[in-house]
């Protein structure tokens, strides 16, 4: 609040020249790119040197809580200043939105998705799948990605799916659409890998053609130990091997080893897979007996009854807000998990899990106020600063304050009330989605959609009449392996079967 | 149109009246090859095409030029050139020569995989197949394959050749590391006669399997990304086991041996492609891993233009274009997607465009249902896409022959190339066309004549007395048995010698039936040809061999099978599937 009011714009007069292009692109409100409903011939947004919101109401998720008629100033992708009147001498030429009336939130942050993921979701055969990172398979052509920006989420951290105890190393994008798979990687990120617990991974009622250790909890739990140990015995033959000699034979390299070494030695972040208390508790003492720390129970429907465990061993939750009784593990879960937690000093988050939730999650963040009565601004931070936080990317996205990402929404109204409506997103101070220039933008893709049409009706009369192959025309020697989030489960289970 | 000197009709016709005889008259037979060669001195197949428009390669043409052929070789090209003595003259006059092409990409099933899946005790172990010594644990891992050791079947020849290719790198597969890439020219005689250069490449593709690991595209980049680690690891074991034996030796792996080479950058990857992401992971691989590479493109390069331009990498671009989406009704256009429609659009200038951002391009034939409409997507690409004619006939010639490393053998017809030549019909000389009029591939040196196959009129199967006339008192009795079915496939062999040589080639076009053996174990090397027409239970024809012409005539002894039931019903649909199909030639332009 004590911040103080140098001039943030003095310094940098002489720029204004070059602003002058980037403002004339920018001039009108509608000034957004990135309305293309596929991905690589979405142009790039407007890149404005600085942007400002004038007159709104801010929830910072940081310190400063929540702000009335208050400034927010972008300049060069950052925030620089956020309060009462600090953009009081910006450019005349800054991409300028007016927020009275308006609500501006940090990105939404969903801690579990499975979006952008070419090729399978789960590497469901072996127990332990370390090695496979889904990093490699981000597909940004997903169109769940600009839906979800659409929503005023901004980061995603995509996961492995649940099928295995130890799964596949995640990703971390932002949601740059537009841009290729590279583009949309958020390298601050800790590295993380999933792990899974329960029916999803023991696999007992698969029926017996697919039939793979372990079939119990308790296999489950041998099948991670089993890992780690396997890991700790590589690594201390590296170790033997430095000290003998030249020309000895180095151990064979194992690119699954490597990640769960960097899991014991803490530079990977678990994020597990669980619904019951018992199984939450075992892999917090695995994690014990290996001297780590489980970062996030991922679901963890039933950690409110082990809250106090999870909050002294350091370990954070990141909960479906009320989804329940979709399977027999499941069968105690309430939707008052995630207020349970945060009022016993859990780091709490919720997430998606899914294409479609994760472009609302500003109303699951509203339901821990319905549930439990989390307040509005804490509660909000269950979409925002907490997943920062439990990704390790705090220091960046999360929260609006000066120094951090300029990742922001702008919602027609209260961010947890459901008629509110996203209206623009940025990300890196770049405006991703504006839902004005999305809905101008509409009646020039109807026209070149009929344009093409004509041409193809044109062609025709001398070509075949083949079906499109389509933009992505599958020649895989492989058939479609079934990919599933890692919830829903009864379809999951269907399409694996044969 | 052709002069052939007598001389070499009556040398033929002893060399063949000597061999079939051979067995009768001696049994001491198997030298007696070797003895008549020197008799009568070398088999000469020396050729020179006058008088033709020689596109020398995609910048030069001569107008009115003759090509010496000797032995296989280019050896003379110009317009002042004189046919050599020794040469049998083809008068080109109004046709066209261009350079053979060449395909850089083109997959085969690995004939070697029910072997290696074949069980050492029957079914009773068919759950449990043996793995062969040595293989790496993961089938998808099949480095150890060489495309050099079999060669491509008739039908494949075929159609390759109908395209005007003279020239094919062939690639095992399936599998994710497919095995070693084979170039081969695309002529008779058999791999031997055929191969150019083996191991040119090592095939990668972000393959899944069905069931088992990896089954997951983020599995199998794991297992590419630990077999190429493991394959290093492998090499330098190996050296410090030769260096120090007294440690426990390296476990023998025959695919991690074979990726030597291409870990050690030795050798390229020829990394296929199936979208444009896959590309782009291609290319963050081959970074990641060190890897030379040559790219399989998918055809949409030109959604990430600069990132593929920039990587450097040579791109094998498919011409597979999209056919026009079915937009019939409302309700089928609804169907389609924006993004199809915009791919429709672009796709046929995907080759131009990475030329224009600096890519160095080959064009292929992958992809398509026959090589034979390679001619018609090429000229979408010149004409929907702006492909620079020239460059369009380069990526199919020089560019992938100096890729190669071959452009002094080939892509143009210069001296001291291999003879692998187009000699265009005298109505059609542009090989550029949508439909071009190929009349004849010259394949090391030897005439392979083209022309269209129609529908099968006749079933010439059965066993034939065939009588070869190769001049006055000079009919050597031969024994053909013909089999399978005319519309598909056939199969036969032709007794001679007192052994059976199998057929390749077999084709019935309308009442006409050709085929063609391996001269080689009759002291010939190269295709002996025939084409007959068969009226009832009698044949006649011609045919020609390595020496010169001949004529032949015979009779079935044996068979047809009984004609089957005529379905008037299947035959209508049949023929309304030809119709439908036409501008992709069901029959593709056949080879006799």
């Amino acid at each position: 609040m004590n911040r103080p009011r140098v001039s943030i714009f003095s310094v940098r007069r002489a720029w204004a020249g070059a602003l002058m292009i980037a403002g004339a692109l920018c001039a009108g409100t509608l000034a957004a790119g990135s309305a293309d409903p596929v991905a690589w011939h979405a142009p790039p947004p407007p890149e404005p040197a600085v942007v400002v919101v004038r007159g709104a109401t801010i929830w910072t998720s940081g310190p400063d809580g929540q702000l009335e008629n208050a400034d927010l100033v972008v300049r060069d992708g950052r925030i620089v200043a956020v309060g009462a009147d600090v953009a009081a001498d910006a450019p005349a030429d800054a991409l300028t939105i007016d927020g009275r009336g308006k609500h501006v939130t940090a990105g939404i942050i969903d801690p579990h998705s499975h979006i952008s993921t070419a090729g399978g979701v789960n590497e469901a055969t072996n127990i332990v799948t370390a090695e496979v990172r889904i990093e490699d398979v981000i597909d940004a052509h997903d169109i769940a990605i600009y839906r979800q920006l659409a929503g005023g989420t901004t980061v995603a951290h995509i996961m492995h799916g649940s099928a295995n105890s130890i799964g596949g190393q995640t990703a971390v994008i932002k949601m740059r659409w537009g841009q290729d798979a590279r583009g949309l990687h958020f390298k601050a990120a800790n590295p993380g890998i999933k792990f899974a617990l329960g029916e999803n991974p023991k696999q007992s009622n698969w029926g017996v053609s697919q039939l793979r250790y372990p079939q119990t909890r308790a296999g489950v739990e041998g099948s991670i130990r089993d890992a780690l140990a396997a890991a700790e015995d590589l690594r201390r033959t590296r170790e033997q091997h430095a000290a003998a000699g030249r020309d000895a034979i180095p151990p064979r390299p194992d690119l699954q080893v490597d990640a769960l070494l960097e899991v014991l030695d803490g530079t990977r972040d678990v994020h597990s897979h669980s619904y019951r208390a018992d199984e939450i508790l075992m892999l917090l003492d695995v994690a014990a007996d290996h001297g780590f720390v489980v970062k996030v129970f991922q679901h963890g429907l039933d950690a409110y009854k082990v809250a106090d465990e999870l909050a002294a061993a350091g370990s954070g939750v990141s909960s479906f807000s009320d989804w329940w009784a979709y399977k027999f593990e499941v069968i105690d879960a309430i939707p008052h998990n995630g207020a349970i937690l945060h009022e016993r000093g859990v780091l709490t988050s919720f997430n998606s899990d899914d294409d479609e939730l994760g472009r609302r999650l500003n109303l699951e963040a509203a339901k821990a106020v319905r549930y439990g009565g989390v307040a509005p601004r804490e509660a909000l931070k269950f979409m925002t600063l907490n997943p920062a936080i439990q990704l390790g990317i705090d220091d960046r996205v999360g929260s609006l304050e000066p120094g951090k990402d300029a990742d922001f929404v702008v919602w027609s109204g209260d961010p947890l009330s459901t008629y509110s409506i996203c209206e623009w997103t940025f990300i890196d101070g770049r405006p991703y989605f504006s839902r004005a220039r999305d809905l101008e933008n509409r009646a020039a893709i109807a026209e070149e959609r009929a344009q093409l049409l004509a041409a193809v009706r044109a062609a025709s009369g001398s070509g075949g009449d083949d079906a499109a192959d389509g933009d992505e025309a599958e020649t895989s020697e492989a058939p479609e392996a079934p990919e599933a989030s890692d919830t829903q489960d009864a379809s999951y289970a269907a399409e694996v079967l044969p | 149109m052709t002069l052939r000197p007598k001389r070499f009709r009556s040398l033929f016709i002893l060399g063949v009246a000597t061999l079939l005889a051979v067995p009768l008259i001696a049994q001491s037979a198997a030298n007696d090859a070797l003895d008549l060669e020197q008799a009568v001195g070398p088999l000469s197949r020396v050729h020179a095409l006058t008088n033709a428009r020689v596109v020398v390669d995609p910048t030069t043409v001569l107008e009115r030029a003759t090509v010496v052929v000797r032995d296989g070789m280019i050896t003379q090209v110009g317009a002042d050139v004189a046919a050599p003595a020794d040469a049998w003259t083809r008068d080109l006059a109004g046709a066209t020569l261009y350079p053979g092409l060449i395909e850089l990409f083109h997959p085969l099933p690995w004939p070697g995989d029910a072997s290696e899946q074949a069980t050492v005790d029957g079914a009773a172990a068919a759950s449990t197949p043996a793995a062969p010594a040595g293989a790496h644990p993961n089938p998808m891992v099949r480095a150890h394959r060489d495309m050099a050791a079999h060669a491509p079947d008739a039908a494949t020849l075929r159609r390759l050749r109908g395209a005007g290719f003279t020239t094919a790198l062939m690639v095992p597969r399936p599998g994710l590391l497919r095995g070693h890439a084979a170039l081969i020219n695309l002529g008779e005689g058999g791999m031997a006669h055929n191969l150019l250069r083996r191991a040119v490449a090592q095939g990668v593709h972000l393959a899944r399997r069905p069931s088992g690991y990896p089954e997951s595209l983020m599995g199998t980049i794991a297992l590419l990304r630990q077999t190429v680690a493991d394959a290093r690891w492998y090499a330098d074991a190996q050296a410090r086991y030769a260096r120090r034996p007294a440690q426990m030796r390296p476990v023998y792996d025959r695919d991690l041996a074979a990726l030597g080479p291409a870990v050690a950058r030795e050798q390229p990857v020829l990394f296929e492609t199936r979208d444009v992401q896959d590309g782009l992971r291609a290319l963050a691989l081959i970074d990641e891993l060190k890897l030379d590479a040559w790219l399989v493109g998918s055809g949409a390069e030109y959604q990430r233009l600069d990132a593929f331009a920039s990587a450097g990498h040579p791109i094998v671009v498919p011409v597979d274009f999209p056919d026009a989406p079915d937009v019939g009704d409302e309700g089928d256009a609804l169907d389609v997607s924006l993004a199809a429609l915009r791919h429709w659009q672009m796709a046929p200038s995907n080759p131009a465009r990475l030329r224009a951002a600096g890519a160095t391009i080959a064009l292929s034939s992958h992809g398509l249902d026959d090589p034979g409409q390679l001619h018609a997507r090429v000229a979408d690409a010149i004409e929907r896409g702006n492909l620079d004619r020239t460059a369009a006939l380069a990526a199919l010639t020089t560019v992938p022959a100096q890729l190669l490393g071959l452009e002094d053998q080939l892509g143009a017809i210069r001296v001291g190339a291999i003879a692998n030549l187009i000699e265009m019909a005298p109505s059609g000389g542009d090989l550029l066309a949508a439909s071009p009029a190929i009349a004849a591939l010259w394949i090391d040196g030897q005439r392979l004549a083209l022309d269209a196959r129609e529908a099968p009129a006749v079933n010439p199967a059965g066993v034939w007395e065939v009588v070869v006339d190769a001049g006055p008192d000079q009919q050597i009795p031969v024994r053909l048995t013909l089999s399978g079915d005319p519309e598909g496939a056939m199969t036969g062999s032709v007794n001679a010698m007192g052994g059976s040589l199998p057929l390749n080639d077999v084709v019935v076009s309308g009442v006409e039936v050709r085929f063609a053996f391996d001269g080689t174990p009759l002291g010939m090397p190269g295709a002996i040809r025939f084409e007959g027409k068969v009226d009832g239970e009698s044949m006649r024809g011609v045919g020609e061999a390595p020496p010169g012409p001949f004529t032949f005539r015979g009779r079935r002894v044996e068979g047809p099978p009984p004609a089957p039931e005529h379905d008037h019903d299947n035959e209508h649909l049949d023929h309304a599937h030809d119709r439908d199909h036409d501008h992709t030639r069901p029959h593709g332009r056949s080879l006799r």
